[in-house]
């Protein structure tokens, strides 16, 4: 408690939660902006935080992740287009309650929602975290490994259709990650003789491209104008009937929510239709859902909220993302000097419980804000692509350019953004191969520091039952993907058929 | 016609052997991981899964597994939006962040169908000095310097 209590008063600084509450605003127009993702949002703001106190940095990423979770539901209400995949569900609903004339209470069911969910998995990541970490403190070199292991193949099998290409993607990403100077003999590797491979390839071009400049090419291949958005927003006040009506989807959400947040690998996009689905279920009402009930919008709205605080668990605890946004959060802790795992909270409990106590105010930073920007949402969404995306290319030149001063960075920002075009263009996904990058150092040093204290006896990962745990958890989740990515593939060859 | 996916399985077959022969010849310690050792390991798990891949998609006849989908005008679009901005990179070692991006801009803007001349040049006009204070002066980030005279 007296570490929260600290936490809360460095996260209380004068300009610490001025940031914050810029960044959230950020991340709600992020958010609201079909297009423009959480992982582009974290991405462009990173190059701001270099120089900053990690802390302030720190809750600026967690605003933007918050704030555009947020955000996402303003263009799935206004527009019939989700700003962000978690707010899919959110449309089902919320467009055709705009096109009642109700989207102002859309609106802000959907704000209040985001913030009850939002509270609810900071209070979970609260009491879970620490306890997790000190858990994890027991693990070893063999532990790790296996847990890195399990962190790839989850996400390799969560991140698409094909699970082959999630892994080949990760594999890719583990493989970059050897370039350059090998941490154990100091030899170099796969350089070519050329200098500035010697230290690498850097995490954040590989993310502005994998993330950012991929979409900025996308945008470019196929050239959208801005949705037509409703003329007003108006009667943005819930009746008190309606606040009763909302309280249970938002508790389904909120429980959905957080359990999913917090198992690696799934994410936002999940716990919003499986919301939305059970707050259908248990509703007196169902036959409303998908012609303008206000449930339907605050069940997956309260559920990807309640991703967040549920998904920065093992990312905190474990260095192991929850879903893809958690994957960029982690590369982007790691650039501002914040390693996340068990020692975090030892080593630096200023920054863990700052984070803890920040997520706290965040909730609170988002429900008004996000109040006060319902009637300019439409305004926002207004943007026409054609001016954002340049600009957006400039800042990922930019952003590439301030981790070294070194334009090779920019050019590998752009090669690499060549190369999430092209495996978006065919079904690849991007964050494996990320995450790869990612945690490619810490499986190839902990799979070394096993190997030396067990003398090259490779049986040590399946002898330690935490380890053999962990490894069996990946066998699992390839198996499980592929034996329901086939089960979904039969049903819809029947259904066609 | 081979598939995308059967040509870029062989692309990465072909990139994990590359990977697995330039690591035989790599120090082996006695204990532990050698240089080579973590790298070979992957391009034969990689190898193994490309090869999965191009298994699978020689047996499938899907007509959408064959071809790329590119939007009409979009390759030409990305092309030359990459070259501009490879371009704009090796131009700022010597014309500088300042000069050089507001030109940058009414060029991507025309890339994206901005057709708005005046518009165009007031976006990259704006927007430059705002990102030049933002980086240069708020965050003491050197940006390129015109260095041509």
């Amino acid at each position: 408690m007296t570490n929260l209590t600290h936490g809360l008063l460095l996260a209380l600084e004068p300009t610490t939660f001025a940031l914050m509450v810029l960044s959230v605003l950020g991340g709600i127009v992020v958010g609201a902006l079909p297009g423009m993702t959480s992982s582009m949002g974290i991405i462009l703001l990173l190059p701001f935080t270099y120089r900053m106190d990690e802390k302030a940095a720190l809750l600026m990423l967690a605003g933007m992740y918050c704030g555009s979770m947020m955000g996402g539901s303003f263009s799935a209400i206004l527009l019939r287009t989700p700003g962000t995949p978690s707010a899919a569900a959110t449309l089902l609903d919320g467009y055709p309650l705009t096109e009642q004339g109700k989207a102002g209470k859309a609106l802000t069911t959907a704000v209040v929602s985001s913030f009850a969910g939002g509270l609810v998995s900071t209070v979970c990541l609260v009491l879970i975290a620490p306890t997790l970490a000190r858990v994890a403190l027991e693990f070893g070199a063999a532990e790790y490994f296996s847990l890195a292991v399990f962190g790839l193949t989850i996400m390799a099998s969560a991140s698409g259709k094909n699970i082959l290409k999630g892994l080949i993607a990760g594999c890719v990403g583990l493989l970059v990650s050897t370039v350059g100077i090998d941490m154990v003999m100091g030899r170099e590797r796969f350089t070519f003789g050329i200098l500035s491979l010697s230290n690498g390839f850097a995490l954040l071009p590989v993310l502005i491209g994998i993330f950012a400049v991929s979409q900025v090419l996308a945008e470019a291949e196929v050239l959208k104008q801005p949705g037509e958005v409703v003329r007003q927003v108006t009667d943005t006040r819930l009746a008190a009937s309606e606040l009763r009506s909302i309280a249970f989807p938002i508790a389904i959400g909120c429980v959905i929510g957080t359990i999913i947040g917090v198992i690696p690998g799934t994410g936002g996009s999940i716990a919003c239709f499986l919301a939305y689905q059970e707050a259908q279920r248990w509703s007196k009402n169902r036959e409303k859902f998908g012609h303008g009930a206000l449930e339907g919008v605050a069940a997956p709205e309260a559920a990807n909220n309640a991703v967040t605080g549920g998904a920065l668990v093992p990312m905190l605890t474990l260095g192991i993302p929850g879903d893809v946004v958690t994957s960029v959060m982690l590369g982007a802790l790691m650039l501002i000097g914040v390693r996340p795992g068990p020692l975090l909270f030892m080593e630096d409990p200023d920054v863990a419980y700052t984070l803890l106590s920040g997520m706290f105010l965040i909730q609170f930073v988002m429900l008004a804000l996000g109040l006060a920007s319902i009637r300019a949402a439409k305004s926002v969404l207004a943007v026409p692509y054609n001016i954002l995306m340049p600009v957006i290319m400039v800042l990922c030149v930019v952003g590439a350019y301030t981790l070294q001063n070194s334009l090779w960075d920019v050019g590998v920002a752009v090669a690499f953004g060549v190369v999430g075009y092209f495996m978006r263009r065919m079904s690849y996904p991007g964050a494996p191969l990320v995450l790869g990058v990612i945690l490619g150092p810490m499986i190839e040093d902990q799979l070394n520091r096993a190997l030396l204290i067990a003398r090259n006896d490779w049986t040590v990962l399946l002898r330690r039952p935490i380890s053999l745990m962990f490894l069996c958890m990946a066998v699992l989740s390839i198996v499980f993907s592929v034996v329901s990515v086939r089960r979904s593939t039969k049903q819809s060859v029947a259904a066609s058929s | 016609m081979l598939s995308v996916d059967l040509w870029t399985s062989i692309g990465l077959m072909a990139l994990s052997c590359v990977v697995f022969l330039s690591s035989l010849g790599m120090p082996k310690p006695r204990f532990g991981l050698g240089p080579g050792a973590y790298p070979r390991v992957v391009s034969i798990v990689l190898f193994m899964l490309a090869a999965a891949l191009a298994f699978g998609s020689w047996k499938s006849r899907a007509e959408e597994a064959r071809r790329l989908k590119i939007a009409p005008g979009g390759f030409r679009r990305i092309l030359v939006l990459t070259v501009v901005t490879l371009a704009y990179i090796q131009l700022l070692k010597v014309l500088g962040f300042v000069y050089l991006t507001p030109f940058f801009l009414m060029v991507v803007l025309y890339i994206f169908g901005y057709r708005k001349p005046l518009a165009s040049v007031a976006i990259g006009v704006g927007t430059t000095p705002a990102l030049y204070v933002v980086f240069e002066l708020t965050f003491k980030v050197l940006l390129p310097e015109f260095t041509l005279f």
